[in-house]
């Protein structure tokens, strides 16, 4: 029977039989793909109070129904497991972009779901229906590069391939999973390591059907690329431009005359990108000087990124003066990818070694992610460098480390800003040497081993958001409350841009409001920046919205850092965008034809169910005082320069309040229907949208409130 | 009467021609002294002293030349092409092959793929794409005449209803470029879309385009056919 | 849509300045060369001015013989010429074409032809405090489309400093030392800095 949108087939793999089968996916179409279904497959599979590491964990690697479909940003990969670095383990989603979702999708496959643990190193070899377990025991202890071309030797130069450093190998919590030249999934990568699972291979030959016409796909594919923006969906030029109303010197839509990609042959101008012009699309996000400086240009060989997005935020670079540190010279990433390394050299990278000025930044930050992406040693979201940073300054590694030990680890470098510091942290981290290399247990196991104290988690400049031990991530500074809350529903870093990808757009502030009265009922779901508001039900509906779309993405799959498109940078539309769009891919694609509404309220669900894990896992209902809590400092005034209290919500203040935060708890609990006391499930939610068996379990373990 | 090219003594139609010489050494001729005029519409088929039999095709008007240089490897493209012209989306369907040299180039993976072509070295991508070829090894090898000139472009299209699925034209072309649909059993190749080719339109970076045919040629075929680095792209359509 | 490269657009403009041969004496054919010229310019990145207009294409003697024609209102008259837009300046008169220009990018080279370099940042400033709301970062001035020189730039701040009319321009730094302008009409003290220094700092640190 001929499926549209899915292949129709979960791929399950037994690392301790060396047995794989077939599942049916569409029996778990209510949970629409990726996240979605692997979230229903943990509740129903993986017991609460498994160990990550453990070979009864799971890991499940999910495409959706529109990878494989050319759906504008389609190509990222879901994983779905319990997290190491959690304090209870919590059941957490990474992603990972590149073109591995859209290979699965052709050999066939909507999810591959892992579990047991091989007797020794193997890896999973996917070739259309062919399915074989290999030997890895040649692969086991390589880095990812040479890892993934090692199984792209056996495959062919077609395969995609995802794959655990030695990071990984080590069960170093936090450690990736990467996939092609720059694209990581991070906190995973020990689960894979737990399983001695070393690399997926997937190449696939066949097609991903539509149900729709070929016409009626490519002509929403046509609507959709109308009204794209540039990268995090801002629609406004950094520079002046004649077909701009507006510009922002902060935007990432950084094409313009005279900026280049510098190393192409011939360099590639990026010119002034008018929106209506579908063959520059492209070019508007040269996303290099944005994350590296002016200095990366003459670096820069192309941008690229992920399957079937024409955005292309990733940065690919030549830099020829990593030969001279045995690496290869080229490097790509984007964002966190550079700054997440960059933050290990925590009181800057400065000249060295003959590297100066912004040369010495980019070669330095480049050693870094090289190294990084290698090895695959997660930042958890930049918050590693943070967590070095506090140790070194508070003397923790004089107090925790023996006195070999610390003066073995070449500190003058951190402090002077010489970026070979990197080759010693890294190797440190990626094979567990030492008590130092504890560093990448997460911020929660490194305070309890390290007795760290309330200071560490009220430290403002440290930026940890919850106990959880994961930090800001588009948090209070971005849209007050809104990303304040947002903050609070995940179990690691929210890794949520649906609500930047509005607050973000670079479009001014009273537009931005009129648009967010359209989408949340008043514009006073969107505060100006520093200019904070008491919540109000429609910033809570603004939190649901994200948090309902950041779970639609991931199962679909679409880029959470596109996605939804909220505005447009076309005048004539007055900037509006069409929140819709979701649903029409996903209606044409599958056939099944579900409204914007329908299909929030389903993606919805799937974010209950996580919530449900996560009260299994925490055993308490009561998530509003045992995981949506903040740390200290967010909710702490700011003080005046003569020590008094600036009062929140004073023009320049973005610091939240206690009791406003809570409020704002109450009404998110209360737009999912969730017990607003508690924050979690009621029966009669679960009830109406299906998941009885969930209430009845939760009612069994005493953790159904009411 | 047979309408392909006699195989040499000693070749093989399975060996893929190293070189540009050696495919044309395959076609039996040579590119120069065999133009034909575009009122010769299809082909027709003439003798030549040498006894051999060959069809004369028309030149196309226009073909698709793709810039290793300005390509991002997002593979639009391919989406375009495959749901445009097969009606489903796939890489492997695509008349444009971008997927098979994504990361490690036209030459595949080796140990020193970290500086080589592809994403997994020095980020150069390089799509294949069909030339048209004046004299096509794909037409020409296709023993139930089922690849023929488009009247209207001179693209070198196949009559899905004559095409057998043998796999033959995919074998004579020297870029493996025509592609057998294992679920319909007929082969599928580069129609130009009538004159106004999808990839194109779809592509983000203008890294794709469709020109003259007499200009594409030293593009198409020139010291570094594959290349296509001497185009100096404008950074619109 | 097709979108015409930049090179061609130069093109065309050129094309249309450089060949103003015998201008018709018929009216219509006459204001046909004037929009052409106006819309070449638009979509190369450019206002023309009247003066200019009047200087490339002077008007015929039969037509400018005629009772109340003007440039201007030849223009005017032409109902397909609805996206051409006039803006006065203090001298001179300014045209683009809004197919190809919007109007703020057009005050902002209005504001350049101004040779006013303080009205220039302080209208500009004014603006941004009013529209985004945000303070204006210097380097905004020394970059294109005003491409200040750095000279020229310190010594129009220097002078509005002494402008009574201008008492509403006000200076305030990020930590990184990065200087911006804003405009107390529209914003207050600390939230000026506040957004200059999230410009500066908190966005790098927030990525």
């Amino acid at each position: 029977m001929e499926t549209f949108g899915y292949t129709g087939k979960i791929l399950r793999v037994n690392l301790s039989a060396g047995s794989v089968s077939i599942n049916d996916t569409l029996k778990y179409k209510e949970f629409i793909g990726g996240e979605g279904m692997s979230m229903k497959i943990m509740w129903d599979e993986v017991p609460a109070g498994t160990h990550p590491f453990a070979p009864e964990n799971k890991i499940i690697f999910g495409a959706g129904p529109l990878c494989g479909t050319g759906a504008p940003c389609s190509g990222r990969t879901n994983i779905t497991s319990l997290l190491p670095s959690s304090p209870f383990h919590g059941i957490a989603s990474s992603h990972m972009g590149g073109y591995f979702a859209t290979e699965l999708k052709y050999a066939g496959y909507d999810l591959i779901v892992i579990e047991g643990k091989a007797a020794s190193p193997v890896w999973l070899r996917i070739e259309d229906e062919k399915v074989r377990i290999e030997d890895a025991r040649w692969m086991w202890g390589k880095g990812i590069f040479d890892t993934q071309a090692m199984v792209a030797s056996f495959m062919g130069k077609e395969a995609q391939v995802a794959a655990i450093g030695q990071a990984g190998e080590n069960l170093v919590n936090l450690s990736v999973i990467r996939t092609g030249a720059s694209h990581s999934a991070g906190g995973h990568g020990g689960v894979m390591g737990s399983k001695n699972l070393k690399a997926i291979g997937v190449h696939g030959t066949g097609s991903v059907k539509i149900a729709a016409s070929g016409k009626d796909w490519l002509e929403l594919d046509a609507y959709m690329m109308s009204i794209i923006g540039a990268n995090n969906q801002m629609v406004v030029p950094s520079t002046p431009q004649p077909w701009a109303e507006y510009s922002d010197k902060s935007s990432r839509w950084t094409g313009r005359k005279g900026l280049f990609w510098g190393a192409a042959n011939p360099p590639v101008e990026t010119g002034e990108c008018d929106p209506h012009d579908m063959q520059s699309v492209g070019l508007r996000t040269m996303k290099a000087i944005f994350d590296l400086g002016a200095g990366a240009e003459k670096y820069t060989v192309r941008m690229g990124g992920c399957s079937h997005c024409p955005i292309r935020c990733h940065s690919q670079l030549k830099v020829p003066q990593l030969e001279k540190y045995g690496l290869d010279p080229y490097v790509a990433n984007t964002c966190v990818g550079w700054s997440g390394p960059r933050g290990v050299m925590c009181y800057g990278i400065k000249d060295f070694d003959g590297n100066t000025g912004s040369d010495a930044s980019i070669v330095g930050n480049a050693i870094g992610t090289t190294l990084a992406d290698d090895y695959g040693v997660w930042c958890n979201y930049a918050q590693i460098g943070r967590d070095l940073k506090y140790c070194y300054d508070k003397g923790v590694f004089k107090r925790v480390l023996s006195a070999e030990e610390y003066a073995s680890i070449p500190w003058s470098k951190l402090l002077s800003g010489d970026a070979s510091f990197y080759f010693d942290f890294y190797e440190r981290v990626a094979f567990k040497k030492g008590e130092f290399s504890h560093i990448a247990d997460g911020s929660y196991w490194i305070a309890q081993r390290w007795n760290l104290g309330d200071d560490y988690w009220n430290d403002k400049s440290g930026k940890l958001w919850t106990r959880g031990g994961y930090p800001v991530h588009h948090s209070n500074e971005a849209g007050a409350q809104v990303g304040a809350l947002i903050s609070c529903f995940s179990n690691r870093d929210s890794q949520n841009h649906s609500h930047m990808n509005f607050i973000g757009s670079k479009l001014p502030v009273a537009l931005q409001k009129e648009i967010a009265g359209e989408i949340f009922g008043s514009p006073e779901a969107l505060d100006a920046p520093a200019v904070y508001t008491k919540m109000n039900v429609y910033k809570a509906k603004f939190v649901k919205y994200s948090l309902v779309r950041s779970m639609l993405h991931n199962s679909l799959t679409l880029c959470n850092w596109m996605w939804p498109m909220a505005v447009s940078p076309l005048k004539e539309r007055k900037y509006r965008g069409d929140t819709s769009l979701e649903s029409k891919f996903y209606s044409l694609a599958t056939g099944i034809r579900m409204s914007e509404k329908e299909l929030d309220e389903t993606a919805a669900k799937c974010f209950t169910l996580q919530r449900a894990y996560t009260i299994m896992q925490m055993r308490t209902a009561d998530l509003r005082n045992t995981h949506d809590q903040t740390t200290e400092w967010p909710i702490t005034p700011d003080h005046a320069k003569d020590g008094s209290n600036i009062p929140q919500f004073t023009p320049g203040s973005i610091q939240m309040e206690k009791s406003d935060l809570e409020l704002g708890r109450t009404m998110v609990y209360k737009e999912f229907g969730w017990d607003e006391t508690t924050g979690a499930p009621t029966r009669s939610y679960l009830e109406s949208v299906g998941l009885k068996d969930v209430a009845d379990r939760l009612a069994a373990a005493g953790l159904l409130p009411g | 009467m047979k309408d392909f090219p006699e195989k040499r003594e000693g070749e093989s139609w399975f060996e893929k021609p190293r070189s540009r010489r050696d495919f044309l050494k395959m076609a039996g001729g040579s590119i120069a002294g065999l133009l034909v005029t575009a009122s010769l519409a299809g082909a027709g088929k003439w003798e030549d002293p040498e006894a051999k039999e060959l069809r004369v095709w028309a030149i196309p008007s226009g073909v698709i030349v793709h810039d290793p240089s300005r390509c991002v490897g997002c593979k639009r493209c391919e989406f375009g092409c495959s749901t445009r012209n097969s009606g489903k989306v796939s890489a492997e369907l695509s008349r444009i092959k971008v997927s098979r040299n994504l990361n490690y180039g036209v030459e595949g993976v080796t140990a020193a793929y970290a500086k080589a072509d592809g994403q997994m070295g020095n980020f150069r991508i390089v799509a294949e794409t069909c030339r048209q070829c004046e004299k096509p090894a794909c037409g020409n090898a296709c023993p139930m005449n089922a690849i023929y000139a488009d009247a209207k472009t001179g693209a070198r299209v196949i009559d899905a209803k004559r095409c057998v699925g043998c796999g033959k034209c995919v074998q004579a072309c020297a870029w493996n470029l025509p592609t057998v649909d294992p679920e319909t059993r007929k082969t599928s190749k580069c129609t130009s879309c009538e004159g106004d080719p999808t990839c194109v339109r779809l592509c983000p970076t203008g890294a794709i385009r469709y020109m003259d045919y007499k200009e594409a040629e030293k593009l198409l075929w020139g010291a570094d056919a594959n290349s296509g680095a001497t185009v100096v792209s404008g950074a619109t359509a | 849509m097709g979108v015409i490269s930049p090179d061609k657009k130069e093109q065309i403009a050129g094309a249309v300045a450089d060949n103003p041969g015998a201008l018709p004496a018929d009216r219509e054919a006459y204001t046909s060369r004037l929009i052409e010229f106006i819309r070449a310019e638009s979509s190369a990145g450019r206002l023309t001015s009247l003066s200019a207009l009047a200087s490339r294409f002077p008007p015929p003697d039969e037509l400018s013989r005629e009772l109340g024609f003007s440039i201007t209102s030849a223009i005017a008259e032409v109902p397909e010429a609805g996206d051409l837009k006039k803006m006065e300046g203090s001298s001179d008169a300014w045209y683009f074409s809004e197919n190809t220009m919007t109007g703020n990018y057009a005050l902002h080279l209005l504001r350049t032809e101004e040779k006013d370099p303080l009205m220039l940042i302080a209208e500009t400033v004014r603006d941004e405090s009013r529209i985004y709301p945000r303070p204006t970062d210097l380097t905004f001035f020394t970059d294109p489309p005003f491409s200040m020189n750095e000279r020229e730039l310190r010594q129009a701040l220097g002078r509005m400093e002494l402008r009574p009319d201008m008492s509403d321009i006000k200076r305030c730094a990020a930590s990184n030392g990065a200087t911006y302008l804003y405009s107390t009409r529209y914003l207050g003290e600390t939230l000026a800095e506040t957004l200059a220094e999230w410009i500066e700092v908190g966005q790098k640190q927030n990525p």
